[in-house]
């Protein structure tokens, strides 16, 4: 069951009758239920392993807490909880990734391994949800929080069905105390939650799965070529996919915070208008912000941060790109992207006061609008070049692209690129129109200074507005159905 | 390209016109309502009209043989009109607070 789906629209207003209807000592019996039935519509032959992984989790932090004061025991407990849930999550996610690549360097060496892959299904939402217990159990283990002795809070706060399957990767000390609260109705949550829903099915159904198409295209097609593979078409194809998976994935995090804050919880952040940002460090505090906090508290301050020698300090910084870009899935593509936004890092480092040194030198401030923008685009370009390599099917594919992009603007025919990609001057300024759409409401949603405070600013201009994006999503499923486009979230994959 | 139907149709110019107006008076209408009851009203009244003529031009788009991409070429045309309206008319409000 998927946000955009017409089970969905069934299940979470029942979901909320219940919510608001149950008493509260029991009310939690429904919400891990129903989230644990979320996930089953997915795979229910899975959901042993969310089980599992919630059990083992929550019995380490619990013994953890037991043995206060005795920090071997305790770190022994933690590494239990750590090394079971990371080992379910290799052997699922990356078994047949790393088994094919040993058995494909064997046979080279003309060792004759046989074929050592396995028919694994990945679980959906493990790379979160694995995250989560982990999270849990250091916290308690650093005692920065207590280990909850309700097992069902926990669970909930494991399974909580709208950020299951794709995030935010929220804390426990911020979600379990709310799982707790009456948390009794209110307009103004309840508001801002189905605006966030609404700007969230926007971005998904108006803006990603229209644009998919034409993203797929050229990149489904790399191998083959023809006229979808040029330069024009590529460059259009990533512009179109850093639109595509922003929104895709910002798209599902704002309906899952929209759910979560109709019932009147507050799930983290997860996206700041990230193509904005005027460095690569700055666009990682705006993209995907819970994995990126989470790896800085879990993986980078640990290893020392930036408080040791600058070549500890690179080293830490390429380790958590590194595992960011395993994380996201068991392919060189991802590895590779990854160590590029490590090395973009670096370099952004390593350059940091050499080119502050020429900004002054050439007259500019530093902190003035025009070197402001220039960075934005030059950050915009590199993302999107990482974008590319993220994209790409395979290693072979994205050579075939990054050859069409450099090398391939000769002969290029605007019309033909155009009809090969499918796109008419119709979809062309829908395709603006939505954006510039999007970029209003980021503005609002970021830069209002009290978003709380928008609900009971009543403004007539504000109603046409959402009056309006409820007619475009409709019109969007249409398109949808009529066309048999798949509607699947991007980072479900994850 | 599939042949445009509602940008062509005399009458759905129209319509597009009557809607293009109602946002341009929702935009005025914040900074001239001055009590909340007044603002609740004009709340309502605004978005069941722009309901209402949404729905005329969507529906009758759909029996005339529009493209679902001209149905959301449309709508996403009327959206970013009414976030222009929108900026505009919380730009007017705050300068009003300003002002007093």
């Amino acid at each position: 069951m998927v946000f955009n789906s017409f089970g969905f629209l069934i299940f979470f207003p029942i979901f909320l009758l219940l919510y608001r209807i149950l008493p509260l000592k029991i009310r939690w019996v429904m919400m891990l239920v129903l989230s644990y039935f979320f996930y089953m519509s997915w795979q229910a032959d899975l959901l042993y392993l969310i089980l599992f992984t919630t059990l083992v989790s929550y019995v380490c932090a619990r013994l953890i807490e037991k043995f206060d004061g005795r920090r071997g025991i305790q770190k022994a407990f933690m590494i239990t909880a750590v090394t079971v849930s990371l080992a379910v999550l290799f052997f699922f996610k990356y078994f047949n990734f790393v088994s094919e690549n040993v058995v494909n360097f064997l046979n080279a060496m003309g060792l004759g391994v046989p074929d050592l892959a396995l028919d694994l299904i990945l679980p959906v939402g493990i790379s979160f949800y694995t995250f989560q217990t982990l999270s849990y159990v250091i916290d308690v283990y650093r005692g920065t929080m207590p280990a909850e002795k309700h097992f069902g809070y926990y669970a909930l706060y494991v399974s909580f069905f709208p950020q299951l399957v794709a995030g935010p990767i929220e804390r426990p000390d911020n979600l379990i105390p709310q799982l707790k609260e009456k948390n009794p109705f209110n307009v103004n949550d309840t508001v801002m939650g189905l605006k966030f829903m609404l700007v969230g099915f926007f971005k998904k159904i108006v803006v990603a799965d229209q644009i998919s198409r034409y993203v797929d295209a050229v990149y489904n097609n790399a191998s083959t070529g023809g006229d979808t593979v040029n330069g024009f078409t590529v460059l259009v194809a990533t512009l179109l996919f850093a639109v595509q998976i922003y929104c895709d994935f910002s798209g599902y995090t704002d309906i899952a915070i929209g759910c979560a804050r109709v019932m009147g919880i507050r799930l983290m952040q997860n996206f700041n208008d990230p193509y904005v940002a005027t460095t690569i460090k700055d666009f990682w505090r705006r993209w995907h912000i819970s994995l990126t906090s989470w790896f800085t508290d879990y993986v980078y301050i640990p290893l020392g941060g930036s408080r040791c020698k600058k070549w500890r300090h690179l080293t830490n910084i390429m380790i958590v790109f590194l595992l960011s870009g395993i994380w996201h899935g068991a392919a060189w593509t991802y590895i590779i992207w990854g160590v590029l936004h490590g090395i973009y890092q670096i370099i952004g480092n390593l350059t940091a006061k050499p080119r502050s040194r020429l900004i002054a030198k050439m007259g500019f401030d530093e902190k003035g609008r025009a070197v402001r923008y220039v960075r934005m685009v030059i950050t915009f370009i590199l993302v999107c070049l990482a974008w590319m390599v993220f994209r790409a099917n395979s290693l072979s594919d994205l050579g075939t692209l990054m050859s069409a992009l450099f090398t391939g603007w000769g002969g290029i025919s605007l019309g033909a690129s155009l009809d090969a990609l499918g796109m008419s001057a119709v979809n062309i300024i829908t395709i603006i129109l939505s954006v510039i759409i999007l970029k209003a409401l980021d503005l609002q949603i970021n830069t209002r200074p009290n978003l709380d405070n928008s609900a009971k600013l009543i403004n007539p201009a504000r109603s046409t507005v959402y009056v309006c994006l409820c007619w475009c999503v409709a019109a969007a499923w249409m398109i949808l159905l009529a066309s048999n486009i798949e509607s699947a979230f991007i980072y479900f994959q994850f | 390209m599939d042949e445009l139907v509602i940008f062509t149709s005399p009458l759905m110019c129209v319509m597009i016109g009557v809607i293009l107006l109602l946002h341009i008076a929702a935009a005025v209408s914040g900074t001239l309502i001055k009590s909340k009851k007044c603002e609740r009203i004009t709340v309502y009244t605004v978005s069941a009209v722009n309901l209402c003529l949404h729905a005329v031009v969507f529906v009758w788009g759909l029996v005339k043989g529009a493209s679902p991409e001209e149905l959301l070429l449309f709508l996403t045309a009327s959206g970013a009109v009414g976030i222009v309206a929108m900026g505009i008319s919380e730009k007017l409000i705050n300068n009003k607070k300003e002002s007093r």
